[in-house]
């Protein structure tokens, strides 16, 4: 009877997580399409430079990272319906997402010490410049998203369930569905384009 | 309305006239806003300072001022957040010291332009220098504003009354405003582009955040104010 309701309450045109969350993920949005059209300007103003900057970027790493974060997105969502069945596995669900998010950390990591070992830095070019600013403000997301992560898997009881935690889950899940969606687009952006 | 409200609405109000100072001030009398590039070479800058002298004199008086009277609307944004946080109030002391020197440092700007306009006859180089300090104290402080609104943002949505003291969106607007100020926090490492002190992401986009969140503050506390959320209890 409960799950009928909520499925009716679903089919009505349901907001995941709180409306609020929804101001920040749009708000964020705004932000970045913003830094996406500069950067489309600038790389347009200097074309060769920026591609042949952007041919020495190791895109086997961005694809790694690419790959980590889809598949811990993909277990932030299967959580989150856990969450809403009352299923327990919600927690090892949850917790698998934050080692592959914690992956892609280690992963930046290592790029960036090669990067800056090959004396490609934040002066070098216009092109750098982009690439170290955005994909560092992309990695403060994702440590938010992290430690909005972790606040939420502090929050299953003893039997590994989180009554009354559904809006939690889906708005923590929305924003991690967000760090994803502008690492897509900065990756396509900045490595492959 | 109560004697408490009507003070808290001046309080509130004053947000509104010390924003509008400080940008009359560095806008159409100074001539500072947009800032002169940081590539700009030091002779033409001393030679603005020079040809600008007197409005630049007078807009400086006018930011130094601005700086005093953001007190007391931050002194109300305060108010709002013991009264959700209770007796013991920790983030909202956070609060109050960071605001304290996060905010001094635009009456410090202020000075350094006036210091840089005060004697037309210093050195190039000496003019070029106190005109970098002012445009960092201007746009340098992202870092404490940052921090600021993430206190802010913490204590709203830490509100766990069924009808929250501050709307909860206001939690998440400072939030968001808090991530969006941070790139100022690099502009020395970069002389052109976006992130520069007159780049589109460290200065243009925060200026503009900047205005929208102030705006929204002031009109989610007037709306508090009247439907009186700090009364009671």
């Amino acid at each position: 009877m409960a799950a009928s309701q909520a499925a009716a309450a679903r089919s009505r045109g349901h907001v995941p997580g709180e409306e609020g969350v929804w101001v920040f993920i749009g708000g964020d949005l705004v932000v970045f399409a913003v830094f996406f059209i500069t950067y489309a300007v600038a790389r347009q103003q200097e074309l060769a430079l920026f591609e042949s900057a952007q041919a020495l970027l190791n895109r086997n790493l961005g694809l790694l990272n690419t790959l980590l974060l889809l598949t811990s997105s993909l277990f932030v969502a299967q959580s989150v319906a856990a969450v809403r069945r009352g299923d327990s596995k919600a927690r090892p669900l949850l917790l698998a997402a934050i080692l592959l998010g914690s992956g892609f950390v280690i992963v930046k990591i290592f790029e960036y010490s090669a990067k800056i070992a090959e004396g490609f830095t934040l002066n070098s070019n216009s092109f750098s410049i982009y690439y170290y600013m955005f994909t560092g403000i992309h990695l403060v997301h994702v440590l938010i998203g992290l430690g909005v992560l972790c606040f939420a898997l502090s929050r299953f009881d003893r039997n590994g369930k989180m009554p009354g935690g559904v809006a939690l889950i889906e708005g923590s899940g929305a924003f991690w569905h967000l760090v994803d969606l502008l690492w897509i687009i900065l990756f396509a952006l900045l490595y492959l384009l | 309305m109560t004697t408490k409200s009507t003070t808290m609405t001046l309080c509130t109000y004053m947000g509104a006239i010390a924003g509008t100072m400080m940008f009359v001030g560095i806008w159409p009398i100074a001539h500072l806003f947009p800032p002169l590039a940081p590539s700009m070479p030091v002779e033409e800058v001393a030679a603005y300072y020079r040809s600008h002298q007197t409005g630049i004199l007078v807009g400086a008086i006018l930011i130094a001022s601005s700086s005093v009277l953001f007190f007391p609307f931050l002194a109300a944004v305060a108010t709002f957040m013991k009264k959700i946080e209770g007796p013991i109030s920790p983030v909202t002391w956070a609060f109050v010291m960071v605001v304290a020197f996060g905010f001094v440092t635009v009456f410090f700007a202020g000075l350094f332009f006036t210091a840089a306009a005060y004697r037309p006859d210093r050195p190039d180089a000496v003019i070029g220098a106190l005109s970098d300090i002012a445009f960092l104290l201007f746009v340098m402080p992202a870092v404490p504003a940052f921090v600021q609104n993430l206190l802010t943002g913490f204590v709203i949505l830490g509100d766990r009354r069924a009808k929250p003291i501050l709307p909860r969106w206001l939690g998440y607007m400072n939030l968001w405003t808090g991530v969006l100020l941070l790139p100022g926090l690099a502009v020395g490492l970069f002389k052109t582009g976006p992130f520069a002190w007159n780049g589109v992401l460290a200065f243009w986009m925060p200026a503009v955040v900047f205005g929208i969140w102030f705006n929204l503050m002031i009109f989610a506390m007037l709306g508090a104010i009247k439907r009186d959320a700090l009364g009671g209890e």
